[in-house]
């Protein structure tokens, strides 16, 4: 099951007349993760994900999603997605309780009081006699989430879903779709133009710079490159563990392999924790130095743009 | 009359027609997809109209898999957190035990002496019990996640109880100079324990505020309403960021500013899953530079 | 189809558009009865009552028919809930369809109760002329020229998917259909040939002629041409449109 590609696309490209929207996007998406959609407002995020769920015709390009082609079997694949698309949009004039009632009533439900556990589990009343339209942003926002998870789908697609929050609203979302992904085991892509929103919530990445994918990679391997650390390969791990502790008042590192060590402590520069530890006998085979920031890296992959 | 009669008749059979027809259509998509379930997808999920016969049907087959799924999610869960364990398990023993062997090493040449030499003795000791402390959390961690931990539960004074532990700790809270004040009522309240279990949780807890918090006050404080007792410990230290807190419980995580210091993620997940086999709740608030309180709450016997 | 449908329904509910179109429909031999019993005091003629109520009624009903289905189709577009509805799934096509499936049951609501209250007008104001035959014949009349009307309008739905959430230029076709329809009881004998293939004219012009006449399936012809014509397009225009 692990490791499963639950969507994918192959040269998805959309094309108005001659101006080509999003070309040649290649995405995959694996089961029980969080695939987070990284891009500038107008880079194509919202095209492909229209796309995906079949709301604007494909110029080019193929999507497969749970390993079925989707043209020809959409009624089947829609059934399991659940979406929100830009802003969440219901009737104004009808209720909460109402506005899901019709989007039940069009799919069919799983369960009895499917309305009323998809608005209790985003903390929505259920049967309130609020319109849609004088609802706060955050609550339309949530409204959008019951309806994507009513049917409880495996994967969901969720353009920008905290868009135009405040930070609590945020945070609350946030934590409510780790939650999904970690304790219900959802696949989920989501959108966003915040790349600390998505660092913070994604386990793969793929950075959408002007209609192009430019880079697919896991937060892991993301991790990596973010992270601040010397790396020192030694002869006698034990001596330099001692000298670092003692002599440089370092207690911040690990050891990670027979001969390799890892140090974390900011306040060292390289070449002090060198000097230190050859001139106190410890044959050093070599030390690197890994300083790069997310926001580097992504700046280095989009030339220049930078993200918020 | 006879024409209407008729068209009547038409109509009827007609309305018939169409519901059968419908009613083959939806069973024939039901069975498709609990073909698909029983390959093994429990994603899937079955569809019931509003008005269709098979309403009751279907909601029940949904039950059965999503409980399914349920039970597939916690295994794999426990998997992972193994797998988890084992790659940790060799940074977690590996560092700690590095740097005993350096001293060791530093004191077996006699390179140090005087007032060092002793420094050194202890900072070797503190890291060989250290590693002690880590293994014997990590045989309670095992012997949790395999479920062989036996809870001897009794109806005991939570006040006592709390009392009696919280004295093995004044010595170590008067070394790493922090200022205790304990609010426990004088009254006996009783809760049903396992004695070695809540002793675990406290021990863990405040473990874990000295090694992490950087405070110098602590409080601990018992209070009980009817039917629940609730205990708190409260820590002046810096907190624990918003970004960490919801996975504090979570087995194996290790906040960003305690990697490579001697954590392990141990600690607060034993405390969370003792506490639920105790029939409690555990809850962590934080504000970051401000401290931190842990909440306990247990039902009163 | 059937979900989609009755989720139509249930959106019914609360539309306010839907309600005005109803009350102004209905409103029309309600006020036309309290006019000729608080001023014209009964000295009409009762044919000519029932030509006044008919004429008016044609007038009101397509128009506020037009408000009705271009307020419907405009909403889903300008609240987006297209996009909600589209990816429940519901097909495309069955989404046209049953857009026009409700419009339609509204359609029919209005004109059934509109002739109802005019029937029960007309024996209250005139009791001793009323007859079977020409209840008869009023219903006939309310009815053909209503569902022909119906029929001939489906392009306006045509319109209001192209518009998305343009509401102007579909009310614009809609009151100029209904000038043409009103126009279509004034043209004269020698242009009625002409006239029978304009399926807007052909309306009134089929309620004037009489049965046996062949410039009647001519235009009948032509108004299910339209009709057909207009819900071909839509569902055509939608299935291809990116939301």
């Amino acid at each position: 099951m692990e490791n499963q590609i639950i969507l994918r696309t192959k040269g998805l490209t959309k094309k108005y007349g001659n101006i080509t929207a999003v070309e040649k996007i290649n995405i995959n998406v694996k089961r029980g993760r969080i695939y987070g959609l990284l891009g500038r407002n107008g880079a194509g995020k919202t095209t492909i994900m229209k796309m995906i769920l079949g709301l604007i015709a494909v110029s080019s390009g193929d999507v497969e999603v749970f390993g079925e082609k989707l043209p020809g079997n959409e009624n089947q694949i829609y059934k399991r997605i659940g979406s929100i698309i830009e802003t969440p949009s219901f009737y104004s004039y009808l209720t909460g309780t109402e506005n899901l009632e019709i989007f039940a009533r069009l799919r069919g439900t799983i369960k009895k009081d499917a309305v009323k556990s998809a608005l209790e589990v985003t903390g929505l009343p259920y049967k309130d006699k609020k319109p849609f339209s004088s609802y706060s942003l955050g609550m339309k926002q949530r409204l959008g989430i019951a309806n994507a998870i009513l049917n409880d789908p495996g994967l969901l697609i969720l353009d920008e879903p905290t868009n135009g929050l405040d930070p609590v609203g945020i945070v609350e979302i946030r934590k409510f779709l780790q939650n999904l992904c970690r304790e219900q085991g959802k696949t989920i892509i989501i959108s966003s133009h915040i790349l600390s929103e998505i660092a913070l919530l994604a386990d793969d990445i793929g950075i959408i710079h002007g209609g192009h994918l430019v880079k697919e990679i896991s937060m892991r391997e993301l991790e990596e490159k973010n992270k601040k650390y010397i790396e020192i390969k030694v002869d006698s791990v034990p001596k330099a563990a001692q000298l670092l502790e003692n002599l440089l008042n370092c207690k911040n590192y690990a050891v990670t392999d027979k001969n390799c060590v890892e140090i974390y402590e900011d306040t060292l520069d390289p070449v002090s924790v060198a000097n230190c530890l050859v001139t106190h006998g410890v044959g050093l085979s070599s030390l690197h130095f890994k300083h790069e920031t997310l926001e580097d890296y992504f700046t280095a992959l989009t030339g220049g743009a930078r993200f918020e | 009359m006879i024409w209407i009669s008729i068209a009547g008749l038409g109509v009827i059979i007609l309305y018939q027609f169409i519901y059968i027809r419908n009613t083959k259509r939806q069973m024939k998509e039901i069975s498709y997809i609990l073909d698909d379930i029983c390959s093994g997808n429990l994603d899937r999920r079955l569809l019931a109209d509003e008005n269709s016969i098979v309403r009751e049907l279907v909601y029940k087959i949904n039950e059965i898999v999503i409980r399914d799924k349920e039970k597939f999610l916690e295994k794999e869960k426990s998997e992972r957190a193994y797998k988890k364990l084992v790659t940790s398990l060799s940074h977690d023993i590996r560092t700690p035990l590095a740097s005993l062997i350096g001293y060791l090493e530093v004191l077996e040449k006699n390179g140090v002496t005087g007032g060092e030499r002793d420094e050194f003795l202890k900072i070797a000791k503190r890291k060989a019990v250290n590693l002690g402390d880590y293994i014997q959390e990590l045989f309670e961690f095992l012997k949790i996640e395999s479920g062989e931990w036996v809870y001897d539960l009794k109806k005991q004074n939570i006040c006592e109880v709390t009392r009696l532990i919280l004295a093995d700790w004044i010595i170590k809270l008067e070394e790493n100079k922090i200022e205790y004040k304990f609010e426990i009522p004088e009254e006996a309240v009783y809760v049903v324990l396992d004695k070695s279990a809540y002793t675990r949780i406290l021990t863990n807890l405040i473990a874990n505020m000295i090694r992490h918090s950087h405070a110098t006050q602590l409080t601990v404080r018992i209070s009980y309403s009817l039917n629940k007792i609730s205990l708190s410990i409260t820590d002046n230290g810096i907190g624990i960021d918003e970004k960490d807190l919801p996975f504090v419980f979570d087995r194996l995580y290790k906040c960003d500013t305690s990697r490579g210091d001697n954590s392990n993620g141990l600690g607060l997940s034993i405390a969370k899953e003792l506490t639920a086999s105790l029939h409690g709740e555990i809850h962590a608030e934080s504000y970051c530079g401000r401290g931190t309180t842990f909440r306990l709450t247990f039902p009163k016997a | 189809m059937n979900n989609a449908f009755q989720t139509e329904l249930l959106k019914l509910r609360k539309n306010k558009m839907a309600l005005i179109g109803f009350a102004s429909t209905v409103s029309v031999p309600i006020l036309l009865v309290l006019k000729s019993v608080l001023i014209d005091k009964s000295k009409i003629d009762y044919q000519e009552w029932l030509q006044t109520v008919s004429m008016l009624v044609n007038i009101i009903l397509p128009i506020m028919s037009g408000f009705f289905i271009t307020q419907s189709m405009q909403k889903e577009y300008g609240e987006k809930t297209i996009i909600n509805i589209i990816t429940a799934p519901v097909n495309r096509k069955n989404f046209v369809l049953s857009k026009i499936a409700v419009w339609l049951c509204w359609y029919l609501a209005v004109m059934i109760l509109t002739e109802g209250i005019t029937i029960v007008g007309s024996l209250y104001l005139f009791r001793s002329q009323v007859t079977i035959t020409s209840v008869y014949f009023t219903v006939r009349l309310l009815t053909q020229i209503g569902i022909l009307s119906f029929i001939a309008f489906l392009p306006v739905i045509w319109l209001a998917v192209r518009q998305r959430t343009l509401f102007y230029p579909t009310m614009l076709c809609t009151l100029l259909f209904v000038l043409l329809q009103s126009v279509g009881s004034q043209v004269s004998e020698e242009l009625l040939p002409a006239a029978s293939f304009v399926p807007w004219l052909a309306i009134q012009i089929s309620a004037m002629l009489p049965s046996d006449s062949q410039y009647l399936y001519i235009c009948i012809t032509s108004i299910l041409c339209s009709g057909l014509l207009g819900s071909v397009l839509a569902v055509r225009e939608f299935k291809r449109q990116d939301l």
